[in-house]
């Protein structure tokens, strides 16, 4: 079970009357990092750097008033699930309803009960982090802990639109372990288990978190999705992967390519990602590795799409 | 004696303490702070209900904030007569009637000075009864004014906290930097502070 430590948590307050940040502040700032923005667009432009867990609104503000705010964010999907108080002194239905509406997750009524503050962004804080956990937990691979295929399901469509919009050229690889049957038929399931560890950490410390999604995908099969990288660094990352995993020596007495644990790969460069589609790419770097362990196993075959 | 005793009862007139006090959990530091806070900002807020009405629509969208505003500012103190009158002449702003706005503004500008004199009273009492500081930084923590422009541009407003326990311990060289960003702190405005600090440090190289 995964432990939140709420004192490391970020608390943003949006208000344009200082006294407001201010009490907030002192009601805040033994439990919280506590940051400020005195208006909407400060605050777009603070969430750029400082990602908050937690937005305290007031709703009532000039230029961008919160319910507007609020919507700007629900509407990105980086900042979505931050959650957003609205603290206000409106007692008007009709306000009540467009504060709901907006996405915010509670109220806070002005003016400001302070334990009632402190409690409230508590609970919200404590929800928030257990959410996330739970997020992190359902798209990690529950052996390797690297991600899983419904991470990669998820974050693969959002990556290539990403490429897609960027104009950036866009790569599959898949890998897979060889003779991975034959080596748990030799060594046993657990020693099976240990090995997907090892070379599924060894990849990851090799591929780098930019612009890149990383799952594992089947029983021994990865799969690695780049964007913005040329052919000839596509090539050397994919090389730099198989090379790296071999230099683990992961003695593999079972292997008829190696005397130790070795990978074969199959990667599709694409240039203009607008011609194609996911889905296609996905299946012909498939193919591809398909005819690496054709042609013998431990060895790379990429294609650029044309 | 009796003197006080007419000043406590003209500040219980105009001040619900003891409701302001529940809100916050019975902390006395909090409530003065809050006190201060209103001082600082309620006067610009009346200024702002005043100057901006007559300034054809936009200046009346700034009347109705500024009123409504000061609505939630003497909430939060206990001012609840000037919390009344601030929500009376919200709703005369948003109806347009200009008529009763003039009759009600001077209304509110009057509850305003009486707040504003009760919170002095109270403040007067309260730096000769040695209330302590409220704790918003450990006092052995030693910050580098470079540690300080981070905080301001990160706008952390642990800043605040660490400007003024600053100013307590500067010699004279810092008390002169630090005074320079006084008005940019007042309105929390922590990346002109920053910007004014680093351009007098730049200077007094």
């Amino acid at each position: 079970m995964e432990l939140f430590n709420c004192n490391v948590a970020n608390v943003l307050v949006v208000d344009d009357q200082v006294s407001n940040i201010q009490l907030v502040y002192q009601v805040l700032h033994n439990d919280y990092n506590v940051y400020m923005a005195r208006s909407g667009v400060e605050a777009l432009e603070l969430i750029k750097t400082q990602q908050p867990d937690i937005i305290l609104l007031d709703v009532y503000m000039p230029e961008l008033s919160g319910l507007e705010l609020c919507c700007i964010l629900k509407d990105d999907p980086i900042c979505r699930d931050i959650p957003i108080i609205f603290i206000t002194s409106f007692t008007d239905p009709a306000q009540e309803v467009a504060c709901w509406e907006a996405g915010g997750v509670d109220f806070i009524q002005k003016p400001i009960n302070q334990l009632t503050l402190s409690r409230r962004v508590k609970a919200h804080l404590t929800l928030k982090f257990q959410a996330d956990a739970l997020k992190r937990s359902a798209n990690l691979d529950g052996l390797t802990k690297i991600h899983n295929r419904r991470y990669f399901d998820e974050q693969g469509p959002a990556l290539y639109s990403h490429s897609l919009q960027s104009n950036r050229a866009f790569s599959v690889l898949m890998f897979d372990i060889d003779y991975f049957k034959d080596f748990n038929d030799r060594y046993g399931h657990l020693a099976g288990d240990d090995c997907l560890k090892a070379v599924s950490n060894c990849m990851k410390s090799v591929i780098g978190d930019e612009y890149t999604v990383f799952a594992r995908y089947g029983g021994e099969e990865f799969i690695l999705l780049v964007s913005g990288q040329l052919l000839p660094q596509v090539r050397t990352l994919i090389e730099s992967v198989c090379q790296a995993v071999a230099a683990l020596k992961i003695p593999h007495e079972s292997s008829r390519c190696s005397d130790y644990v070795s990978l074969s790969a199959g990667a599709v460069f694409c240039q203009v990602p607008e011609l194609t589609q996911l889905k296609y790419l996905i299946e012909k770097s498939d193919e591809l590795l398909y005819e690496a362990k054709a042609q013998g196993r431990n060895r790379v075959m990429i294609k650029e799409f044309v | 004696m009796l003197a006080n005793e007419t000043a406590n009862m003209y500040q219980a007139q105009v001040l619900n303490q003891p409701s302001a006090l529940v809100r916050m959990g019975d902390n006395q530091e909090l409530y003065h702070s809050t006190l201060e806070a209103f001082l600082c900002e309620s006067e610009e807020l009346i200024t702002l209900i005043a100057r901006d009405v007559n300034d054809l629509e936009e200046g009346y969208e700034r009347s109705i904030r500024g009123a409504h505003s000061l609505k939630g500012s003497a909430a939060t103190i206990g001012a609840e007569q000037l919390r009344d009158a601030a929500q009376t002449l919200e709703g005369i702003l948003k109806a347009n009637d200009v008529l009763a706005y003039q009759v009600h503004v001077q209304h509110l500008e009057k509850q305003h000075q009486a707040v504003v004199l009760a919170i002095q009273g109270i403040l007067k009492q309260s730096s000769t009864a040695d209330l302590p500081q409220l704790s918003t930084s450990s006092a052995s923590e030693h910050i580098s004014i470079e540690q300080l422009i981070e905080l301001l541009e990160s706008s952390n407003m642990r800043a605040f906290s660490v400007y003024g326990e600053m100013l307590l311990h500067a010699d004279a060289v810092m008390l002169a930097a630090l005074e320079h960003i006084q008005d940019a702190m007042r309105t929390l405005d922590f990346k002109t502070a920053a910007k004014q600090l680093k351009k007098y440090i730049i200077g007094s190289n």
